[in-house]
């Protein structure tokens, strides 16, 4: 296990700590605008003497009232009723995004915090990835229906457009992390670091930090907009104009939003520039030439054993199973039979156990494999220490592969 | 032989599957040398088979079950309607004569095998070297095969299995057969039936390849000729038989 020590702690790059900085300055900035907005709405209410949220008809007890409330903030009852193609795409949108948000647990929790609670973060996983597909689906349905009826009321100044764009472009992003295998163990390692403040490594991958970059930036700029706010008014869009005396009316202040521009900028445009540098440095991983994966694998770049092993245990499938390559090397056996954990019996754990070498990771990024359903995740070290092969040694860059003779 | 009409086509897919590129990622292959690595007669017209003597297979004898079943860890449940049978003792009776054979079938690894034309998504299929497999990474266990079969040699997993061989992954939800212990035959070894067969001392079981004219398999079939199991259906099987 020494060689896979994935925790040796490297030095902090400028772009780790330019990252941190940012998430901080912009957790602080959204808390702070949570916080004085939560104020705001409650001294509303107080002055008023009256929630802004539709109660009737409901019966007139507490619990009616309450569940009147409820079915309003959960379901968005009156823009059912009111507007039925805006609580489609408006339900698409917010069902979505509390599915993706549950499902981004997993980046800032760890089992160990919440015990048992840990199955439902590893239950929401496929639906989250779904949520992530309604998400931007109901918000652009949503936006390109307001720009059809020309009803702008509900979209009076630019933050609010600005961010409901974010919204739609960061799960777009997102999906491309997913499909180029982002190391996501080494972003969970960041993200619980800076919960922790125990800060370790952001991975340099450019669409990693184009989707971090844009989260920041919402998150900055969600205080600033309607948005933000949770409670829905009859056919308006949330509480208007919290921020000024009426909708809009804040953002014809030109010299408020020049100063908040340059604020932003200031914030945002540091960790641009290094996140820049950084990938242009490191070029577009994988870069490096990778030579053995199965011989020696650990002395190379461990992160691409990390984001490509499911590929690699599907080709070999496909070199073992369908073209009849030798079945004694290179399969997941192999792999199962050197990484085995022997547990206090003396004999290797099983993949339910916390030590197993799988296990471990795939319960603490809440990623679910059924491996295991057919192959054996218990195999002694000594019965299967097979002999190494170097056949899928030629791992390189594409451009460097094609056109160059047969080994 | 209706073998040697495919070894043209077999030749030309031989000669793709030479130099194989696996995208694992945008920018990054998998490049493989398939062919000069792989065992001897894998990409080659190769066809393995079995040949059984009935007349030298004894009723009494389970030697070749319970070797397949130690081989893969076929655990049994007291339950036969859905206990795991890759290979069993078929006996058959002349009524005229009285005349009684005891003989093992398992999956007959047919040249045109039907689990394989059933299989809707592609997880039945057959080897360069005419095993016939299932890939349980695609096998969505609708048991068509099973129903499709003729020789009643497949197997639908009912169990949760645990603790597999290395060498053969098996697991609930998928169907499965008789690999002709294809894990050996890769190492250069012979199934364990055969095997098991052979060190009983019946020798009523010989394996080898049906396309090389010099293997004992091929002189023994061409010289004794053998029978294929319901060879109405035209599946040309794999495992022959002798005394029938």
């Amino acid at each position: 296990m020494d060689e896979f020590d994935l925790n040796a702690p490297p030095p902090l790059s400028a772009l780790t700590i330019a990252f941190a900085t940012l998430f901080y300055v912009a957790a602080a900035i959204l808390l702070l605008g949570l916080f004085v907005q939560t104020v705001r709405m409650v001294y509303r209410v107080a002055r008023s003497g009256r929630i802004d949220v539709p109660e009737t008809p409901a019966d007139a007890s507490l619990a009616g009232r309450a569940v009147r409330l409820a079915s309003e903030v959960f379901l968005l009852r009156s823009t059912f009723f009111s507007d039925r193609w805006a609580w489609i795409f408006g339900a698409a949108f917010h069902f979505g995004l509390f599915l993706v948000l549950a499902r981004h647990l997993r980046y800032f929790i760890e089992p160990a915090w919440i015990g048992p609670l840990w199955k439902v973060v590893v239950l929401v996983q496929p639906f989250g990835f779904y949520g992530g597909i309604a998400l931007p689906l109901g918000a652009g349905a949503w936006w390109i229906r307001q720009a059809w009826l020309r009803d702008h009321r509900l979209l009076d100044s630019r933050v609010d457009r600005v961010v409901l764009a974010l919204l739609i472009a960061i799960p777009l992003v997102g999906y491309v992390n997913n499909y180029i295998h982002t190391d996501i163990v080494a972003v969970k390692a960041f993200m619980v670091g800076l919960l922790t403040f125990d800060w370790k490594p952001l991975p340099s991958d450019p669409v990693l930090l184009l989707h971090l970059w844009l989260v920041a930036l919402l998150m900055i700029l969600l205080p600033f907009s309607r948005l933000l706010l949770l409670i829905p008014l009859g056919r308006m869009l949330h509480v208007p104009g919290l921020l000024g005396g009426g909708p809009g009316s804040w953002r014809r202040k030109s010299n408020v939003v020049w100063a908040a521009a340059v604020l932003l900028l200031a914030m945002l445009g540091p960790p641009a520039v290094i996140a820049a540098a950084q990938v242009v440095k490191d070029g577009i991983r994988p870069a490096p030439g990778f030579a053995g994966l199965v011989a020696g694998h650990s002395t190379e770049d461990s992160t691409v054993m990390i984001r490509f092993h499911p590929k690699f245990l599907l080709s070999f499938r496909t070199m073992v199973v369908h073209h009849g390559e030798q079945t004694t090397s290179d399969n997941i056996e192999r792999c199962v039979s050197c990484h085995a954990v022997n547990g206090a019996d003396g004999t290797p754990v099983g993949y339910n156990d916390p030590q197993h070498f799988c296990g471990s990771c795939h319960f603490r990024n809440a990623v679910t494999i059924d491996c295991f359903e057919c192959h054996n995740s218990r195999i002694p070290k000594q019965e299967a220490t097979l002999p190494s092969t170097t056949r899928f040694a030629a791992l390189r860059p594409r451009a460097s592969t094609e056109g160059s003779a047969r080994p | 032989m209706t073998e040697t009409s495919d070894a043209s086509r077999r030749g030309f897919l031989a000669g793709a599957a030479a130099f194989t590129l696996v995208t694992l990622a945008p920018g990054v292959t998998l490049r493989v040398a398939a062919q000069e690595t792989t065992p001897a007669g894998k990409t080659r017209a190769v066809r393995w088979g079995i040949l059984i003597d009935a007349g030298a297979c004894s009723p009494d004898c389970n030697a070749c079950v319970d070797a397949c079943a130690t081989e893969f860890g076929l655990a049994r449940h007291d339950r036969p309607q859905s206990d795991p049978q890759w290979i069993r003792k078929v006996t058959v009776t002349d009524p005229d004569s009285g005349n009684s054979k005891s003989f093992p079938v398992m999956c007959q690894h047919c040249e045109h095998p039907p689990c394989v034309d059933v299989c809707p998504t592609g997880a039945s299929f057959k080897r360069a070297d005419g095993i016939v497999l299932v890939d349980r990474h695609i096998c969505i266990g609708c048991r068509y095969c099973i129903m499709a079969c003729p020789y009643e040699a497949r197997n639908f997993v009912h169990e949760d299995i645990v603790d597999q061989k290395p060498y053969a992954p098996r697991g609930k939800g998928t169907a499965e057969a008789c690999t002709m212990c294809v894990h050996r035959v890769d190492e250069g070894r012979t199934p364990a039936c055969v095997d098991a067969c052979a060190g009983t001392g019946h020798k009523a079981m010989l394996f080898g390849d049906l396309n090389d004219p010099d293997s004992e398999i091929s002189k023994r079939v061409a010289t004794f000729g053998a029978t294929r199991l319901r060879a109405d259906l035209r599946t040309n099987p794999g495992v022959r038989y002798q005394g029938l």
